[in-house]
């Protein structure tokens, strides 16, 4: 398997999710700073709901390792 | 932990009330209903009589004075007397606003003064680059100025045109004897001088007036024959301000010294016995007796209660009531945890209180937050500059401030930050495994390969890093649904208990197939555990299909996206891994002499300075995330409210 082609998808599996994750937190970062300036109550539930799509850059962590690790070795034949 | 809270009621004749009220302010331990719930009795609200209200207004008019004449003072060194303050609000509180009020007149009478002449000459130094800069646009105008006078002017752009009908009657008025130069201040305004003989002055001046034509004012201080003189006064009043206004922050200064103990006094008694007043408005009364009913720690009551006995007496009577269901939901919540789990209250601080009644989740943040973070970090070199840099930061900062507790997070997770480190073989990255430890074998005369990590190579063992990572997180996972559970029995919430514990069964059953799938359990045992594996999984999903419809099973989606998220620990600490590769590679491209070496010493350093630095915050944020989002997601009820006892402000 070409190891060029594992490291394209594997970036783009990472980059793609981390540009959706970004987009994500663009939408509600300001939002929460403009709540937190209001209400500091709020400051733990802004923390939580910033947090909640960076879940999405995770996955595309792990799919991006299984890229690289997994798939190598179940393209590999298998000696008999 | 949550404290156990105790529902009280407090009854006695009125003529005990003040001395109630007094004591149970500077005990601190009972927080008041915002309106009265005696048991058994119905109760009118007291409400103040009118010198009562009359008071109240006084008391708070007399705190703004205090307020604002704090405010005009730099900050005292001293802080106020103990004993001054607890002298003062013994005193009645009439005597108390009225010899307040007289004392605020005397300082005022010598501060006031002060702080005018300070707004003045502040605003006199902020005026004076303008007036310079005015000034500057009009002295190339005038080449000789010789004995003429001169009037400079600022006309709108927009009333360029009358220009020329200022020269015509410049030229009627003074016979053909003067000079007008023009030039741009900015877009709007046009800086005009006038020079011309002083005999016809007073003419120039009322045409000038008649044409409302704005002449460049300067304080009179600053008003010399001519611009350059102008000038010079002008940067010679800046050179003096800064003299004098220090000289007048110094007067400020013994003064708030002198004063600023005193009045602190006088605000911490006055704060002191407007609460006592304005807390009167939540008391319930009858015709002879007054009620307080409130909330305070059980630890507390009998301490309350002999001391309301001794300085109070006997007529009056404070008892432990039964809470209904409903009042116990609104119980205020006490967290009350060993010394070394308080330092992590500075996160849950972050969140809404714990209802009262349900687990209170410090403890387990104080244990699995260190391990997040330094299994993230996992550097022993790491470790040790940032428990030093703790340490250090812990003896030098004030014992009070926010901060501490922060620190100490810090050394409890270097700590664990070092324990992984050692199991990872990582000492700035890969520099004590590969460098530094084969010179000192080299030295010793040691013939070793290598150094293995007591664990695995992070760098180069990713999958494990991985399932390690997501094993943390199915046991953190895990522990929050066994807390879910137990905190659905607290609250006998049974339906919660059943989806907690059929996620629980569901975790379980995914955790066995898992064993069966990584090949890890004799063959022997393959079959039986599937079957069980099989049975729990199917039971689970009719059980949580039954219990919550279907967005339970939507939910499962939701939990394994939960210990997915644990990744994070092995993705950031990748990054970490090889941020520290970076730092070392740079640190070795200066070469292997001495000079090369210091070079190399000095990149490496920054390098992982800032490794160390970026370190410290992701870990945290990202371990705090964990424990608010994933954990405290499965178990955590919020509704809590915070303990707002009624007790006197600490001194000043």
């Amino acid at each position: 398997m070409d190891f060029g082609m594992l490291a394209f998808a594997a970036a783009v599996a990472v980059g793609l999710t981390g540009l959706a994750t970004a987009w994500a937190q663009s939408k509600i970062g300001p939002a929460m700073a403009g709540t937190i300036a209001e209400r500091p109550e709020m400051v733990g539930i802004a923390i939580i709901l910033i947090a909640i799509p960076e879940t999405m850059v995770i996955l595309g962590f792990a799919v991006a390792a299984i890229i690289m690790f997994v798939l190598p070795t179940l393209a590999m034949p298998v000696a008999h | 932990m949550l404290l156990p809270m105790s529902r009280v009621q407090i009854v006695g004749t009125q003529d005990l009330l003040d001395q109630t009220l007094r004591t149970l302010h500077r005990l601190g331990t009972v927080q008041i209903d915002e309106e009265p719930h005696p048991k058994g009795a119905v109760v009118d609200r007291l409400s103040l009589s009118p010198e009562e209200e009359d008071l109240q207004e006084r008391l708070e008019a007399t705190i703004a004075r205090v307020d604002a004449m704090l405010s005009e003072m730099p900050d005292a060194d001293a802080s106020a007397d103990a004993a001054a303050c607890e002298a003062l609000w013994d005193e009645d509180p009439d005597q108390l606003a009225a010899g307040c009020s007289l004392q605020v007149d005397e300082l005022s009478a010598l501060v006031q003064p002060l702080a005018r002449r300070r707004d003045e000459l502040e605003a006199e130094r902020e005026a004076l680059p303008h007036y310079e800069a005015t000034i500057l646009k009009f002295l190339p105008l005038i080449r000789h100025p010789g004995e003429r006078e001169t009037v400079p002017l600022l006309i709108d752009r927009r009333r360029r045109e009358e220009l020329n009908r200022l020269r015509e009657r410049l030229d009627d008025i003074t016979n053909h004897e003067f000079q007008i130069v023009t030039a741009d201040v900015d877009q709007d305004t046009i800086a005009v001088l006038v020079a011309f003989d002083p005999a016809h002055s007073r003419r120039v001046h009322d045409l000038l007036w008649k044409e409302s034509i704005s002449k460049v004012r300067l304080p009179e201080n600053l008003v010399r024959r001519t611009p350059k003189e102008t000038l010079a006064a002008i940067k010679e009043r800046d050179r003096a301000i800064p003299a004098e206004l220090e000289a007048l922050d110094e007067e400020l200064a013994a003064l708030a010294n002198e004063w600023g103990p005193r009045l602190l006094a006088f605000h911490w008694a006055l704060r002191n016995r407007l609460a006592e007043l304005q807390v009167r408005s939540q008391l319930g009364v009858t015709a002879r007796t007054f009620v307080i009913t409130g909330w305070m720690p059980q630890r507390d009551v009998v301490a309350t209660q002999k001391a309301l006995q001794r300085e109070v007496g006997d007529a009056l009577i404070m008892e432990e009531v039964e809470a209904s269901p409903e009042e116990l939901h609104h119980a205020p919540s006490v967290m009350s945890n060993p010394p070394i789990a308080r330092n992590f209250e500075f996160f849950m601080d972050l969140l809404p209180p714990p209802t009262y009644g349900t687990v209170d989740p410090t403890i387990l943040m104080a244990v699995f937050f260190p391990i997040f973070f330094g299994f993230i970090l996992g550097d022993v070199a790491y470790g040790l500059v940032v428990l030093g840099v703790s340490l250090l930061a812990i003896r030098r900062l004030d014992p009070a401030s926010g901060m501490q507790r922060l620190l100490r997070v810090l050394v409890l997770s270097s700590i664990w930050c070092i324990i992984f480190g050692a199991l990872f073989g990582e000492f700035f990255g890969s520099l004590g495994s590969d460098v530094l430890v084969p010179r000192l074998f080299g030295l010793l005369g040691i013939k070793q390969g290598l150094p293995h990590p007591l664990w695995f190579h992070r760098g180069h063992d990713i999958l494990t890093l991985i399932i390690v990572a997501v094993a943390m997180g199915a046991i953190h996972i895990f522990l929050g649904f066994i807390l879910g559970v137990w905190n659905a029995w607290l609250e006998r919430k049974w339906g919660h208990l059943i989806e907690r514990a059929g996620m629980l069964v569901l975790l379980f059953a995914l955790f066995l197939l898992v064993l069966t799938m990584a090949g890890v359990l004799p063959s022997a045992l393959l079959s039986p555990v599937q079957l069980i594996a099989g049975v729990l999984l199917a039971g689970s999903l009719v059980v949580l299909a039954i219990v919550t419809k279907v967005v339970g099973l939507i939910e499962v989606f939701g939990t394994i996206g939960n210990i997915l998220s644990y990744i994070r620990l092995a993705a950031i600490g990748i990054s970490s891994v090889y941020l520290a590769e970076v730092a070392n590679e740079l640190g070795q491209i200066a070469g292997g002499e001495l000079i090369g070496i210091i070079i190399g010493v000095l990149i490496g350093a920054v390098f992982h300075t800032l490794n160390i630095v970026l370190g410290v915050f992701s870990p945290s944020i990202h371990s705090m995330r964990l424990h608010f989002v994933e954990f405290f997601g499965k178990f955590y009820e919020s509704g809590g409210h915070a303990f707002h006892p009624f007790a006197q402000e600490s001194l000043p």
